[in-house]
């Protein structure tokens, strides 16, 4: 994905910055459909853990997932539980629920200030399209399409909470 | 609009022309001397060649500009379509399915050479037949009717001679009607004229035979005394006359003459009660062309129309109570929206005697193939899934169910088979069938398969009934065929059918004769998106049930519910039936059943088998909308689907017959 960006010469990338724990991410904007207020959803039964379940998005059935059970961040949000949103993102044609601790803003991420993943993920840089620097902010540049992707390998997830360790230390040196 | 924006337009009218297609071939291939069906044809070649040539498809333009070149021939009747030529033709239709379905994949036709090939094979068809063709433009043999006949044959019996002359009246003769004319009164002298072609109308209007070098002939037969040099002799005293021939019309070529037409009589006659037919279905068509005026929805715009009427329905629910008229209304949009959904179950059906035509020629097996209720509607969401699985039956009566020719005449059956495909209603349920008279499955081969293959112990294959012993082929990884064909016999395929009809909602049962057939028959709700449903509440969560799969409601008492095997079961009226603690089975969080507290059950019906299934709270019966739900999140099928409730809470739909 960062590969097309940049063969595709554009210069700057529209992203949303969301929290999980105490990191920040970024999703290209122009795969989340919109922002909702956490609301009660159903249980599916026998459903993966990090499923939290469907809810009923003006008629239609949206499955909603949780973005740190999914990615087995364990911290503590260091925003208040008011402050959870639901994302819900359009990818590939399935709309799903990402549930997040906090939207934060929208910027313009300069293409150029955009790095490949620091560290070697083997086949497994999928979910990342780099990490992005903005003002002395380090984000974690996700890829939708295999973010959202409700099964897959433990590997990936194993990689994602590797970059997220890579970035606290990284940041700690900042 | 760019063409892009046709392309989808494109495609929709390819898949259509293309079945029309098929079964126009189908029908050559039976009655290659039907122009209807020809005229036909080539019009969708036509059509085709002009549409592909927009949208700048240069392959199947190619192909299809090709065809029309087959055809027209065919068409005029200056050619028979032969079997090679109806394989062909078929060949061709084969490769603009792949030229469409590449072009619904990516846009854009493959790269395909073989395309090439094919077209090099259309022309070498063309060609050939033409140069084999007699020059028939150049001078027709005269014909006979059988007044004409009977005069000839009467003549030869008494030893007059009948004679064929042909007179050219040269090109340059300005009036070649007076000429002959004048050869009509000179033959009249030497004998009795029994034909005169062109006739004399239609000389007088300028109608002549035309040979390869003069534009002016004419045609005469006679019955004559006279030798032939004096018959030449008396015609060259006319001017401007510029060739005679004369040749004698023998018994012989009579004979000849008489068989060839004997033999047209009797196809014509062959041919005539399936030209009424073809009337007939002409009309019929031509009705029901107009009743069936289609017009090409968006399925997004469809599918947001049925959420806003699902809602309505919800909220219809909710302010029942206030206005009836409401209700009427929303009963009304509900119909025609859930009409919009439905389409005739020939789509499916319509590819398959093209399928059966090619695996029978395949496994030289002769079939018939009966279709019968082609008019059932069903649902767009099932007849899109639905196809792959009757492929799959329908081999498997092909393959494993018919016999050979040889086998079935010494089984005293006639040699061709019939598998018949029926589609009917029963009750709020479709029923497709599958029948073929074939030499059934023999429920002790299957039996000792199972026990083989550690499905079953010896001592439980005992105990089974036939229908029991019948859906042991519906496990996976059964197969009775030791060698796996090229269609079918691999073990995987029933069961597969089976989870496809399950997850519509669906059952499927077998029945079987040896000797006499075998019958599946698929049951389907004929709607996918409203159903009745039973509200439930297993601990604090709400779930809907398909009311057409329960079959009672009953309290009991802890003490009715014994134990054997280690499973639970109840007893109703004389029948033992399992019983699942649906908070147990669903997980249920904070919720755990009381053993001792009397417990509702709700006895759900599903393959002619009963369960019962433990809820806390019966909350009633209402309408829902079933709305798909993805897969993924319910991996074991237990939840068929959701919907909304009126206070905008999601449901889960569960799943009967997985649970059965």
């Amino acid at each position: 994905m960062l590969e097309d960006l940049i063969r595709s010469g554009q210069k700057e990338l529209q992203v949303i910055i969301f929290k999980l724990g105490s990191e920040e991410y970024a999703v290209p904007i122009n795969c989340v459909q919109e922002i909702i207020m956490p609301q009660k959803a159903t249980r599916i039964p026998k459903s993966p853990k990090y499923v939290e379940g469907v809810i009923n998005l003006r008629g239609n059935i949206v499955p909603v997932i949780d973005g740190k059970k999914k990615f087995l961040l364990k911290e503590k949000s260091s925003n208040p539980l008011i402050d959870k949103r639901i994302m819900v993102l359009e990818v590939e044609n399935e709309t799903t629920g990402l549930i997040v601790d906090s939207v934060n803003e929208v910027i313009n991420l300069n293409v150029s200030e955009i790095e490949p993943p620091p560290i070697d993920l083997e086949e497994n840089t999928e979910i990342f399209c780099g990490i992005g620097k903005y003002n002395n902010r380090l984000l974690i540049l996700i890829n939708s399409e295999k973010f959202m992707t409700i099964h897959e390998e433990a590997k990936k997830i194993e990689a994602f909470s590797k970059v997220t360790d890579v970035i606290k230390k990284a940041r700690a040196v900042v | 609009m760019s063409l892009e924006e046709y392309l989808g337009l494109f495609i929709d009218e390819s898949k259509e022309n293309l079945q029309v297609l098929n079964g126009n071939l189908l029908k050559l291939e039976k009655e290659p001397e039907n122009t209807e069906v020809l005229n036909e044809i080539f019009r969708v070649a036509h059509t085709f060649k002009g549409m592909a040539k927009t949208m700048g498809f240069n392959y199947t333009s190619d192909l299809t500009h090709n065809m029309e070149n087959l055809l027209d021939p065919l068409r005029s009747g200056k050619k028979q379509a032969t079997g090679k030529v109806v394989d062909l033709l078929f060949s061709c239709l084969d490769k603009l399915e792949g030229l469409v379905d590449s072009i619904v994949d990516k846009g854009s036709e493959h790269e395909d050479t073989s395309v090439n090939e094919l077209v090099k094979d259309l022309q070498a068809a063309i060609n050939n037949k033409e140069t084999a063709e007699p020059d028939t433009s150049a001078c027709q043999k005269l014909e006979f009717n059988e007044y004409e006949q009977i005069v000839i044959q009467e003549a030869i019996s008494q030893g007059l001679n009948v004679k064929e002359i042909t007179v050219c009246i040269s090109n340059d003769c300005v009036l070649p009607g007076v000429r002959s004319f004048m050869v009509n009164s000179a033959l009249e002298n030497m004998g009795e004229i029994i034909k005169y072609q062109p006739s004399v109308e239609e000389i007088e209007s300028g109608v002549f035979l035309k040979t390869k070098d003069f534009d002016h002939a004419v045609k005469v037969l006679l019955i004559t005394h006279e030798p032939d040099e004096h018959i030449i002799d008396k015609i060259q005293d006319i001017s401007e006359i510029a060739e005679v021939e004369v040749s004698d019309i023998t018994a012989e070529t009579q004979i000849n003459q008489k068989l060839k037409e004997n033999n047209i009589d009797t196809t014509e006659e062959n041919q005539q009660p399936e030209e009424n037919k073809q009337e007939d279905l002409q009309s019929q068509k031509a009705i029901s062309k107009v009743v069936n005026q289609t017009i090409r929805v968006n399925a997004g715009r469809l599918d947001k129309l049925m959420n806003l009427v699902g809602e309505l329905v919800i909220n219809k629910t909710r302010i029942f109570e206030l206005s009836k008229g409401l209700e009427n209304i929303t009963g009304e949009i509900q119909e025609i929206v859930m009409k919009l959904r439905m389409v005739q179950v020939d789509q499916v059906f319509n590819r398959f005697p093209r399928l059966v035509r090619d695996i029978s020629k395949n496994l030289k097996k002769e079939v018939n193939l009966v279709i019968k209720g082609k008019e059932i509607e069903i649902d767009r969401a099932v007849v899109d899934e639905i196809g792959d699985p009757l492929v799959h039956l329908i081999r498997n009566s092909l393959d494993h169910g018919l016999e050979t020719p040889e086998e079935r005449i010494r089984n005293g059956k006639s040699a061709k088979g019939t598998i018949e495909l029926h589609a009917l209603n029963e009750g709020d349920n479709i029923l497709i069938k599958v029948i073929d008279d074939g030499k059934g499955i023999d429920p002790e081969r299957i039996k000792s398969k199972a026990i083989a293959k550690g499905f079953i112990t010896e001592e439980a294959a005992r105990s089974l009934d036939e229908s029991a012993i019948f859906d042991l082929v519906l496990k996976p990884g059964f197969s009775t065929i030791e060698v796996a064909t090229d269609l079918s016999g691999r073990g995987v395929g029933m069961d597969v059918v089976k989870s496809k009809v399950s997850s519509l909602g669906g059952t499927i049962d077998i029945s079987s004769k040896i000797n006499k057939g075998t019958t599946v028959t698929i049951a389907l709700p004929s709607t996918m998106a409203i159903i009745q449903a039973l509200i439930i509440k297993i601990g604090e969560e709400i779930y809907a049930m398909p009311l057409n799969c329960i079959n009672e409601v009953i309290d009991i008492t802890a003490n009715q519910v014994k134990k054997i095997q280690n499973k639970e079961v109840i007893t109703v009226r004389e029948k033992t039936i399992p019983l699942i603690r649906m908070p147990e089975f669903l997980e249920t969080p904070d919720y755990i059943e009381d053993p001792e507290q009397p417990i509702t059950v709700v006895i759900v019906k599903s393959h002619e088998k009963y369960l019962g299934i433990s809820v806390t709270e019966l909350v009633g019966q209402q309408e829902v909308v079933i709305k798909p739900i993805n897969k993924k999140l319910c991996s074991e099928h237990y939840i068929s689907g959701a919907t909304t409730l009126g206070n905008g809470e999601v449901a889960l739909i569960l799943n009967i017959n997985n649970l059965v």
